[in-house]
């Protein structure tokens, strides 16, 4: 297992966040209509990825003025983000005290062969994956939780579907082989052969498993829990095309229905009269080369 | 054996699960007033102490938790112990106000802060746990006995059948709380 220092200190405060909505926020504003909501934690960024996507450049760190005042104005753990590779911004987000750093592909990758060791850090780590072998490679380097990519900014939950599905179905496959052929599988996965071990041993990851990417209803939140995600993110779903009072009644709904993920009942009430939600992009629209999941080795 | 209730609604759950199953009693996770009914005692596990009250509100279990507590021994852990506390502070939110304990949150600092001990005292034997952006809890009366130590401060007090930890022990191999808090179970069950 890998082990970095306070490890299990970092993969603690994961445990802590489950069953919960971890919301993207701009400003104090929105960080307090979220922790109202019933947020477990808030992504303090400047851009949500439905902005970052139509207005396009190159996306960075948050201004770390921007981010502590979010931390100044909520009770509950703010993340940051920091791009692909750029152990520069994670140093700094470190020092500024973020509870969670996002090593994130809705950021314009700073390195495209390396991610960060995240081992050196004592701040916990978050990293995307669309399958098994990509999360394995992120907990290798020292990433304390692991979300599924899905397709950041579009509102449309069939790629977080896509990736989770791929990696709960890599986990049960993994279970069920013999343990002559884990080796093989470790070099196909291009993964450590110890927690292909793990996986087959456990029957999970080594590390708390949660849904990104596309999740903009409460019945898209249900979708990804019943799947396997143990929490889930939501990034531009809550606050783009949004006045605040409808944010705050999507941001609402949404916790509910993560919440209570197996109650058909009360996710039907969760998805009564709600605020249109925001108006998505089928896939198709968006060229292969434009997609975030395809950023990460 | 007692059926101990673990309450669902969000945060660290399942490992406290596993702790009672391995010392032989049943586990329920509770989520809704039904369930509640069903237990012998109830764990308020880690998590997001504002989180809970929000989804409590929203289901209508808060007034069922509180009158719950007045019937069976309730533990709080982290959250569940601000959820427990009788005054919260850092902010100020409301309360179940089932022990006469006050809680301020995020006392100990950030997530960078957080760390873990193996020089808890607890029955006089030294035990580990980890504080995860943990409050501080504080007696109120002296009704309300230090049940663990750290550092000469109390992280964990009981009162009647009902006991809080700022601390959490089910991320440790010990099981020594799960087992006292099973015991306080069973004796209330009598």
């Amino acid at each position: 297992m890998s082990e970095s220092p306070k490890w299990k200190l970092k993969t603690g405060l994961a445990e802590m966040l489950k069953g919960g909505v971890i919301m993207d926020v701009m400003n104090v504003e929105q960080a307090k209509i979220a922790e109202q909501a019933g947020a477990v934690a808030v992504m303090a960024l400047e851009r949500i990825p439905s902005l970052i996507r139509s207005q396009g450049g190159v996306a960075r760190m948050s201004d770390p003025k921007m981010i502590s005042e979010i931390m100044n104005t909520v009770n509950i753990p703010v993340m940051a983000k920091c791009r692909i590779g750029h152990f520069a911004e994670a140093q700094i987000l470190q020092e500024l005290g973020v509870d969670f750093i996002d090593e994130s592909e809705v950021l314009t990758p700073a390195d495209e062969e390396n991610h960060i060791n995240k081992h050196k850090f004592q701040v916990p780590f978050v990293c995307g994956c669309t399958d098994l072998g990509e999360a394995l490679r992120r907990i290798d380097e020292g990433a304390a939780l692991i979300r599924t990519k899905g397709e950041a900014g579009t509102g449309n939950v069939v790629e977080a579907v896509r990736h989770m599905r791929t990696l709960m179905k890599e986990i049960r496959q993994i279970q069920k082989m013999d343990i002559d052929e884990l080796f093989a599988e470790a070099k196909r996965l291009r993964a450590s052969s110890e927690l292909v071990r793990y996986v087959h041993e456990n029957g999970r990851l080594p590390v708390p498993n949660f849904s990104a990417g596309g999740v903009a209803t409460p019945a898209d939140a249900s979708l990804m829990m019943q799947l396997g995600a143990e929490t889930v993110f939501v990034g531009s779903g809550i606050f783009m095309d949004a006045s605040p009072i409808e944010a705050e009644k999507r941001a609402k709904s949404i916790v509910l229905a993560t919440a209570q993920f197996e109650s058909p009942k009360i996710l039907l009430d969760a998805s009564k009269d709600l605020p249109q939600a925001m108006r998505g992009i089928e896939m198709k629209a968006i060229e292969a080369t434009e997609r975030l999941s395809t950023r990460g080795w | 054996m007692p059926r101990i209730g673990v309450l669902a609604l969000q945060g660290c759950v399942k490992l406290h699960q596993e702790k009672i199953q391995k010392l032989g009693a049943s586990s329920i996770l509770v989520k809704n007033k039904e369930d509640l009914f069903m237990v012998d005692g109830l764990i308020l596990p880690g998590g997001e102490s504002s989180t809970m009250i929000k989804i409590c509100d929203l289901f209508g279990l808060w007034n069922p938790l509180y009158e719950r507590g007045g019937q069976i021994p309730y533990w709080g852990v982290c959250a569940g112990s601000i959820l427990m506390a009788k005054e919260v502070l850092n902010p100020n939110q409301k309360s179940l106000a089932l022990m006469n304990v006050q809680a301020t949150r995020n006392a100990y600092g950030r997530q960078i802060q957080s760390f873990e001990s193996n020089a808890i005292v607890f029955q006089n034997k030294p035990t580990s746990g980890f504080f995860i952006r943990a409050p501080k809890l504080i007696a109120l009366s002296k009704d309300v006995q230090s049940l663990a130590t750290f550092e000469s401060e109390t992280v964990a007090w009981e009162e009647g059948m009902h006991m809080v930890s700022s601390f959490h022990p089910e991320l440790t191999d010990s099981c020594e709380m799960h087992s006292y808090f099973l015991s306080k179970v069973k004796d209330s069950a009598l």
